[in-house]
C-alpha cells in the first residue's frame, strides 16, 4: 500500500466515521426542536433560532473531520 | 480524460501583484463584493420613505430580526445598538459572498484561471472574519472591566483567599478551569471559521466532483447540488452571526452581571 493510498483511506475514513456522531445528533436536536414547535407554536421563532446554534456547534466536530481530512488529503 | 472543470485547490490562485501584495482571485471577488455592498447599501438608505420600496424592505426585514436576537442576547440595551452594525455587516458580508458565483457571467478565465473565487472558499478569510469577532468580544469585555475579564482566565485573586489545604487544592481546580477557558477561546476561533469554510468549500468541492464524473453528470445532476448551496450558504451565514452575537454577548454579559454584586 503506497503512502498515496493510505491517505486516501485515511482522509475517507476519517470524514465517515467522524460524521457519525454529529448526524445523530443534530437528528435529536432537530427532533426535539421541532417536538417543541409543535407544542409551543408562538415560541417557534426562539425555539428555532437556539436549535440553530445548537446544531451549529455540534456541527464543528464534523467540520473539524473535514478539516482534518483537508489536511490529509491536501496539506500533509 | 480532459478536464472541462477547474481545480479547486485549498490555496487560491494568485492572478498578479500589487507591490508585494499578491492580489488572487478571491481577493479581486471580495473587493468586488464590498463594491456591490456599498453600492446597493447606499442607495436603499438614500431612497428610503415610509412606504418602503422593494430593496428597503428586505434591508429592514434583515435589520430587525438581527436586531431582535442581538437584544435577545445582550443585558445592556445600549451596547446591543452598539453590536448591531457589526453583526449586519457580517451577515450581509457573508451571506453575499456565499452566493458570489450565481451571478451570471462571472466565471470568466484569464490564462486557465478563474477571474473570480468564493471568497467563503479561501480559509485566510474566514480566519479573519473569526479572529475579527473573538478578538473584538475580548475588547468589548475588557473595555467594560479589564479587572473581572481578566479574572475568568486567571485566578489571582482567589490565591490571595487561601486559607487551608482544601483551599489550596480548590484554586488548583480553578486555575486548571482557567486554562481550560483559554484553550476555549482559541477553539472559538477555529470553530467558527472552520464551519464556514467547511460548508462552503464542502459546497463547491462536491458539486466540482459531480460535474466532472462523466458527461452524463454535467447538466441536470448539480442543480439540487445547487439548491442546497445556495440553502446552506444562507444557513451559514445566519448561523455565523448568531454565532458572533453569542460570543460577543456572552463575555460582555459576564463581566457586567458581576459588576451588580
Amino acid at each position: 500500500m503506497t503512502p498515496e493510498v493510505m491517505k486516501l483511506i485515511a482522509a475517507a475514513a476519517c470524514m465517515a466515521i467522524g460524521s457519525i456522531g454529529p448526524a445523530l445528533g443534530e437528528g435529536s436536536i432537530a427532533t426535539k426542536g421541532i417536538e417543541g414547535i409543535g407544542r409551543n407554536p408562538e415560541a417557534a421563532d426562539k425555539i428555532f433560532t437556539n436549535m440553530i446554534v445548537s446544531m451549529a456547534v455540534i456541527e464543528s466536530i464534523a467540520i473539524f473531520c473535514l478539516v482534518v481530512s483537508l489536511i490529509i488529503l491536501f496539506a500533509a | 480524460m480532459t478536464r472541462t472543470v477547474h481545480h479547486l485547490g485549498l490555496v487560491p490562485e494568485i492572478l498578479f501583484h500589487i507591490g508585494p501584495v499578491a492580489i488572487t482571485n478571491a481577493h479581486l471577488a471580495f473587493f468586488l463584493i464590498s463594491v456591490l455592498l456599498i453600492g446597493v447599501g447606499l442607495y436603499a438608505a438614500n431612497t428610503s420613505r415610509i412606504v418602503p420600496h422593494r430593496i428597503q424592505s428586505v434591508f429592514e426585514g434583515v435589520i430587525v430580526w438581527f436586531k431582535d436576537k442581538v437584544d435577545l442576547g445582550f443585558n445592556d440595551p445600549a451596547l446591543a445598538r452598539r453590536i448591531l452594525p457589526l453583526i449586519l455587516t457580517l451577515f450581509f458580508a457573508i451571506f453575499i459572498s456565499n452566493q458570489f458565483m450565481l451571478l451570471p457571467f462571472l466565471s470568466v478565465t484569464a490564462d486557465h484561471e478563474l477571474i473570480f473565487r468564493l471568497p467563503t472558499t479561501h480559509f485566510s478569510f474566514t480566519l479573519a472574519l473569526g479572529l475579527l469577532v473573538v478578538i473584538s468580544s475580548h475588547l468589548i469585555a475588557v473595555s467594560i472591566s479589564p479587572r473581572r475579564h481578566f479574572a475568568h482566565f486567571i485566578k489571582l485573586e482567589l490565591l490571595l483567599k487561601v486559607r487551608s489545604i482544601g483551599d489550596l487544592l480548590n484554586w488548583f481546580l480553578e486555575s486548571f478551569l482557567g486554562l481550560l477557558e483559554i484553550i476555549d477561546e482559541i477553539a472559538k476561533v477555529i470553530s467558527i471559521s472552520a464551519r464556514l469554510f467547511g460548508n462552503i468549500f464542502a459546497g463547491e468541492l462536491m458539486g466540482i466532483v459531480v460535474v466532472g464524473i462523466s458527461v452524463y453528470t454535467s447538466f441536470v445532476v448539480p442543480i439540487p447540488l445547487y439548491v442546497l448551496g445556495i440553502f446552506v450558504g444562507a444557513i451559514q451565514a445566519v448561523v455565523f452571526c448568531l454565532m458572533s452575537v453569542q460570543y460577543l454577548s456572552r463575555l460582555a454579559n459576564s463581566v457586567a452581571s458581576t459588576s451588580h454584586h
